[in-house]
């Protein structure tokens, strides 16, 4: 039956929960920036309605209001997608970084322009074939060569470069990956300990979901959580990084052929896991220095071997002023180490611009020979001259940076958007938290005066006596 | 959730900003190989050809001075050849006035000395006619014997070799033998005439024949002027044809690397207006919140 005490109960309710909806409100405003941070609401509900008299007659009073939990506002099934989207747009932003790096050694205005040098290159040939016994024109002859060698070699180390710093990058985003893993774990526990006490553990769910995502964007992972509220990561391998039974943490190992770092798990060093890692910042990296820069690399060697053969084909075949002794033009095997012969730069009337003795010194066939070379079809298995090949390299780094450059836009679109998604159910509104905290505060203010009507009433009551 | 929205518009805005003005402070539609991965091909391939064409062009330059040293040279050649055989057809029938003889004579070994002297002409320390033995001087005089004899490259391969254009080479005359030889051989035909000169009683008739001979050596470095004259044309042309095509070639390089400075400096101003516009609206849409209409 209700009583004056229960009407004081009734308002006490209202009172306390709605303070306690103004705290949460409050909560809201002040993570209204926090990143990560899931808007919360109160759940209130009527409290257990009591019978109306002890006879059984219809209708039940209520007795108030209780807050039966707080809640966060959010969609489940989103995190799945944006730590998804996460680990794309890591991908292709790490590969975008290092290629735009690598574009830099191709640009020929602002790189080493191996394009023009190669030309300075074989017009040193045409002057020189117009005045064969010309020591100017062999001495400009043995400049551009060295040129020519110098900035293959410059070209090569700068792609070297760019691929060791990717290396050291795996490295380091493997301990981020071990750290937040670290991290992650700790949440669990943390987790686990208050929702087995039947809480929400709200903010620790938001810490987790953040670093979820920080996680996927390094490295493609798979999530799960179990009804103690623990989450399971697993790698693209089947292993698990965080959970019940974890294999344990990553780790790098040296390769012995490259000297690189691959990727393994601490628990099983043996086991390398590179193939394994489908998306997010590792993958990128792991494409750039395993496959791209590998590529672009292997054209540059392949430009410089094929142009340093069929040179010294040539120039071994002719004679110089006083020299028949057949000498190489360029000594080396690829890009890195390609150098003029250094037996030429210390004597130019070895330069063999001469088919044979007998036209020393005037004879200019082998000069206009090797001028030639720069318009024979040597590349690609006879298809192209040297310069179109290198055009060709120059096109396709191009298009590996436009790829990767539409590829991080559209990834960013892909996270921006449900980001936006997530904001619109989880994100924090100002103006709804305002109205809000209007409601709450009427309805606090209102529950007072049920509170001080409640007193009047009693007073009443006692002057009554 | 409206401020990221907003901040990510801005950010867009402005690289789209950032490029346009990129491409008017470089007057450059394409900064790097990812603005366009085919069209900096090409780029290269244009650059590549007009440094091949600029090398084409001083090649030709280099023959033009080559064959106008040539033309100069075997023109004052036949001058004094012209003369000779003039002054051996003025003593045709002469014997009695033998000073007058002896004077001829004396003229004919100098125009001999000049016609060595010619024949033996060097462009930068380079001897014009004596084949690929450019550093041998062609025609040596035998003081003993008083013969002028042919040293230099005599093969097939004597004549010089130019490049002027992806695949096209002229060989510009350099045999002396054949030049000074090749129908009569002057230095023989001075000789023999200065010689007859000498003597206390010339024979007319060989005088007669020396001065047929020197005619024809004459007409036949006619021949090779005329030849000189053509490959003069030639290379005239090839360096009109080389200046045209590296024009064409620059017009296809400017067309696609270099920008449309209207065009850019449109897109620029558009762009500002854009970004402004955005900023603009983005502070209107910020500033509001229900908090301003409380109270």
């Amino acid at each position: 039956m209700s009583t004056i005490n229960g009407l004081l109960n009734t308002g006490r309710s209202a009172l306390l929960s709605h303070q306690l909806a103004i705290s949460v409100t409050g909560h809201n405003i002040a993570n209204a920036n926090t990143e990560g941070y899931t808007r919360q609401r109160v759940v209130l509900e009527a409290s257990q309605p009591i019978a109306y008299t002890s006879t059984g007659s219809p209708g039940m009073v209520g007795t108030g209001v209780q807050a039966e939990s707080v809640e966060r506002m959010q969609d489940q099934f989103l995190l799945g997608q944006i730590t998804g989207a996460a680990s794309e747009l890591g991908r292709w932003q790490a590969q975008q970084g290092a290629m735009e790096q690598v574009e830099i050694v191709f640009n020929e205005s602002s790189g080493f322009g191996l394009d023009s040098a190669l030309s300075d290159y074989w017009n040193a040939w045409q002057d020189l074939s117009v005045n064969p016994s010309g020591n100017p024109e062999r001495q400009v002859l043995v400049s551009k060569a060295e040129i020519l060698a110098s900035t293959f070699n410059e070209a090569a180390n700068q792609l070297q470069t760019i691929q060791q710093d990717t290396d050291l990058l795996i490295t380091s985003t493997v301990d981020e990956v071990n750290r937040i893993a670290d991290q992650i774990s700790d949440l669990n526990a943390k987790i686990q300990t208050v929702q087995r006490s039947g809480q929400n553990a709200n903010d620790y769910l938001d810490q987790r979901d953040q670093l979820l995502h920080e996680l996927a964007s390094r490295i493609d992972i798979t999530s799960t959580v179990d009804d103690d509220g623990v989450v399971t990561v697993t790698l693209g391998d089947g292993h698990q990084l965080v959970g019940s039974t974890p294999f344990g943490r990553l780790a790098t190992t040296t390769h012995a052929a490259t000297g690189m770092q691959d990727i393994v798990w601490d628990s099983a060093p043996a086991t390398v896991i590179n193939a394994d890692i489908g998306s997010g910042k590792l993958h990128g990296l792991l494409e750039v220095r395993d496959t791209l820069i590998p590529g672009d690399l292997g054209r540059l060697d392949t430009l410089a071997g094929t142009l340093m053969t069929e040179v010294n084909t040539l120039h071994s075949a002719g004679v110089g002023l006083n020299d028949t002794v057949g000498r190489v033009f360029f000594t080396g095997t690829g890009a890195a180490d390609m150098a003029l012969n250094p037996e030429l730069a210390a004597d130019v009337s070895r330069i063999a611009a001469a088919a044979d003795a007998t036209g020393v010194p005037g004879d200019n066939s082998n000069a206009i020979a090797m001028a030639n070379l720069a318009f024979q079809l040597t590349m690609d298995g006879n298809t192209t001259t040297f310069a179109g090949y290198y055009q060709a390299t120059v096109s396709s780094v191009g298009l590996q940076v436009q790829e990767s450059k539409a590829y991080t836009d559209h990834s960013q679109t892909l996270a921006d958007y449900l980001e936006s998604y997530r904001q619109s159910i989880s994100g924090v509104s100002l103006d709804e938290e305002m109205v809000h905290l209007v409601e709450f505060q009427h309805a606090y203010d209102a529950a007072a005066k049920l509170i001080s009507i409640v007193d009047e009433m009693m007073t009443t009551i006692i002057e009554m006596l | 959730m409206m401020a990221d929205t907003v901040l990510g518009n801005l950010f867009r805005e402005q690289e789209v900003l950032l490029g346009a003005q990129e491409r008017v402070a470089s007057q450059k539609q394409i900064n790097r190989p990812s603005d366009d991965p085919v069209g900096s091909g090409l780029v290269l391939q244009y650059r590549r050809m007009q440094a091949v064409i600029e090398q084409y062009g001083n090649n030709v330059q280099m023959g033009q001075n080559r064959v106008e040293l040539i033309e100069t040279t075997l023109e004052a050649v036949s001058d004094q050849v012209t003369l000779a055989r003039k002054l051996a057809e003025e003593q045709v029938g002469n014997s009695s006035d033998a000073e007058l003889r002896l004077t001829a004579a004396e003229q004919v070994d100098q125009i001999r000395t000049q016609v060595l002297q010619l024949a033996n002409t060097r462009l930068d320390d380079r001897f014009l006619f004596s084949g690929r033995a450019t550093d041998t001087a062609p025609f040596a005089l035998d003081t003993l014997a008083d013969t002028v004899s042919y040293v230099g490259d005599n093969s097939a391969q004597a004549d010089f070799r130019l490049t002027i254009g992806q695949g096209v080479e002229v060989s510009i005359p350099a045999n002396g033998q054949e030049i000074f030889a090749g129908a009569e051989d002057i230095f023989d035909a001075l000789k023999v005439l200065k010689d007859e000169l000498n003597l206390a009683n010339p024979d007319s008739a060989v005088i007669a024949t020396q001065a047929q001979r020197l005619e024809r050596a004459v007409q036949h470095l006619q021949t090779v002027r005329t030849k000189e004259g053509t490959l003069t044309g030639r290379l005239k042309l090839q360096q009109q044809q080389l200046e045209k095509l590296g024009n064409t070639f620059e017009e296809m390089r400017a067309s696609v690397e270099d920008a449309d400075m209207a065009q850019v400096i449109v897109e620029l101003q558009m762009q500002q207006t854009v970004y402004q516009t955005t900023i603009q609206t983005a502070a209107k849409l910020i500033q509001p919140t229900l908090i301003d209409f409380l109270k």
